[in-house]
């Protein structure tokens, strides 16, 4: 990074934190602490819900994505505006007039203590690990990238995150959010703008849009049901809806967001401004790396973009595997070359196309590709030759390998302060999150229960330190967690679904009890982790299995067996 | 211990912006989805690789 990048991405930083302390000064109840004493504007919520969503993985990896796989990944989120809806009309409503502090404190009310409990342990389980990767993964891809120091970039990052969520609650998270996803926005904007602007003299939008579609990375909406392929039109919409439903509805990070509203209205508007806005960007941040994508045909990119495994591999690497990387690597560098001149005979046939004679096979363009594949899947297995059981995936390189070798001085910086916003909107907002609950669902549940006031602030605020510093423990030796790494990513979808149908009973089953729901759950639970065993079928799907079961054992159970129930409670009548 | 003796009782609902009603508003955010989904559809189909 040059200078200016310096001084763009510490002036964004510093800018970021100041307005939020400024915005949070002032005496604080445990109320205003957690939920900004209810008096946040739709606007300022709806931008909070979508940083908090978007960490800086999603914006480095997603247009990675784009890069490898195309953009059908844009249909994870079409079941989202569909949850917003679903959540306005149900979830809002019943959560403020209950006057509930967290979502799961609205569990106790409806049903009692212990599912209360087991919800809120999962919550802290799973976010507690979420925390940590959001902190570990663009930590390690900026090391790798720019050569920082990993432990160095996980302590700035936690740092800056604590310098504001731990005086300021709520509000600071909130107004730095608002200005985090401003500063996304103006990332991805300018991101696709450098990258359109990049491509070689004489080729088009228009024609890097043909090469793209031509090499399959425009398929944006795939028809076909199949339950094993991940993204397609139907596990978008039902699965994706289902994963939302959980994650905005169950997940006390996201509703802690929308909690802070000043009225109903604000909070509903909230959530279906996110549902309005959510696909279109993520379109955008797809299309971007499509452009990547286009770029690269003209521009030889380097086979493998991980530089530190490769470098690794040059340096130590026993010689059959250095000898089979370099053989790759020609191999790479032929393959591109005839890539690249094959596509600008077909932009210039496209342009102008010889009079009599056939037009360009667009076949050949996706054999060129499949050369360049096969050459990158050599130097990778030579990778792995070299350090046996290692996985690699160089998806997240992608694009900052793009942007700090093309992009122009002070734009680098600019794509790196909304990476980092991208990471700490969401550090900040789970933290929060993580601290709120452990504060009101256990500590003032089952602790301490009738501490004056300035008390729980004191705890949220220990608590909030207390998340923070077990990120950066977790983030400091994300390295050797190795496949840990992916089962965190994986327990997200284990327990979303069973979270979800424990609030389905609670909201829309009148006979629910809570007995019957806490059976459900663990019913729910074991059903996931047989389906995630003994089947082949896309993750998406394991929130509907998990949902699914849940309600239904829960409300043969609720038949079966007896439990205090309180319906009140679903009226929004105080418990 | 679940209310803060401070706050009304009454929870303020409020209107929905742009709309009469929050059915047509919910309706609009579905009909918006519907759109982008034909749309993404047909940007599929226009650059599809023939096979």
């Amino acid at each position: 990074m040059k200078p200016l990048d310096w001084i763009v991405l510490l002036v964004s930083l510093v800018a970021i934190v100041g307005y939020g302390l400024h915005k949070s000064r002032g005496k604080q109840t445990i109320r205003d602490y957690i939920l900004a004493g209810k008096t946040m504007p739709w606007w300022a919520m709806g931008l909070s819900i979508m940083a908090t969503q978007a960490s800086a993985i999603t914006f480095i990896g997603t247009t990675g994505q784009a890069y490898t796989d195309g953009m059908r990944f844009v249909q994870f989120y079409f079941g989202l505006p569909l949850a917003m809806v679903i959540l306005s009309a149900t979830v809002v409503p019943l959560f403020h007039r209950a006057r509930v502090v967290t979502a799961y404190e609205f569990l106790e009310q409806r049903f009692d203590a212990k599912t209360r409990l087991a919800a809120s342990l999962i919550f802290l389980i799973q976010r507690g690990l979420g925390v940590g990767l959001a902190l570990y993964a663009p930590a390690v891809v900026l090391s790798v990238i720019f050569g920082w120091s990993e432990r160095a970039t996980v302590l700035l990052m936690a740092g800056i995150v604590l310098c504001y969520a731990v005086p300021g609650g709520v509000k600071a998270v909130t107004w730095t959010d608002v200005q985090q996803m401003m500063l996304i926005f103006l990332g991805v904007f300018a991101a696709f703008a450098t990258a359109v602007l990049l491509l070689p003299p004489g080729v088009r939008f228009a024609d890097a849009l043909y090469l793209a579609g031509v090499s399959g990375k425009l398929n944006a909406v795939d028809l076909s049901f199949d339950l094993q392929n991940r993204y397609n039109l139907w596990s978008g919409l039902i699965g994706g809806m289902f994963l939302a439903l959980s994650y905005f509805g169950c997940d006390q990070s996201q509703v802690q967001r929308y909690l802070t509203g000043k009225s109903i209205a604000h909070s509903r508007v909230s959530l279906l401004f996110n549902g309005l806005v959510k696909v279109p960007l993520q379109f955008f941040i797809l299309l971007t790396g499509t452009m990547v994508f286009a770029f690269f045909l003209f521009e030889k990119p380097p086979m493998l973009f991980n530089r530190a495994e490769t470098a690794r591999l040059e340096q130590a690497a026993p010689a059959a595997a250095r000898a089979e990387y370099r053989a790759a690597l020609e191999q790479y560098d032929r393959a591109h070359a005839e890539r690249r001149a094959l596509a600008l005979r077909m932009i210039e046939t496209r342009k102008n196309p010889p009079p009599g004679a056939a037009a360009l096979n667009p076949a050949e363009l996706r054999a060129a590709n499949q050369a360049v594949q096969e050459a990158r899947r050599k130097g990778i297995e030579a990778l792995q030759a070299a350090s046996p059981g290692a996985s690699y995936d160089d998806t997240n390189y992608i694009f900052l390998t793009f942007v700090t070798r093309y992009f122009p001085v002070g734009m680098v910086g600019l794509i790196i302060a909304a990476i980092f916003a991208a990471a700490m909107s969401t550090i900040s907002a789970e933290l929060n999150a993580l601290a709120s609950t452990t504060v009101i669902d256990l500590y003032r549940r089952f602790l301490r229960r009738d501490a004056p006031d300035r008390h729980y602030v004191v705890a949220a605020k220990t608590a909030t330190v207390f998340w923070g510093l077990y990120a950066a423990t977790f983030a400091f030796f994300g390295g050797r967690l190795g496949s840990l790494i992916e089962a965190v990513n994986m327990v997200g979808s284990l327990f979303y679904g069973s979270l979800l149908g424990v609030f389905v009973l609670a909201f829309g089953v009148r006979r629910a009890t809570g007995t019957g729901a806490f059976l459900g759950l663990i019913a729910g639970e074991l059903a996931v982790v047989l389906t995630s065993r003994l089947t082949s079928i896309s993750y998406l799907w394991y929130n509907v299995v998990g949902c699914l079961v849940v309600v239904m054992v829960g409300w043969v159970a609720s038949r079966l067996v007896g439990s205090r129930n309180t319906p009140g409670a679903i009226r929004g009548e105080p418990a | 211990m679940h209310t803060s003796k401070t706050e009304p009782l009454e929870v303020e609902e409020g209107s929905p912006p742009l709309f009469s009603t929050w059915g047509r508003l919910y309706a609009a955010v579905i009909g918006f989805l519907g759109l982008l989904i034909l749309l993404f559809y047909l940007f599929t189909q226009a650059y599809r690789a023939p096979s």
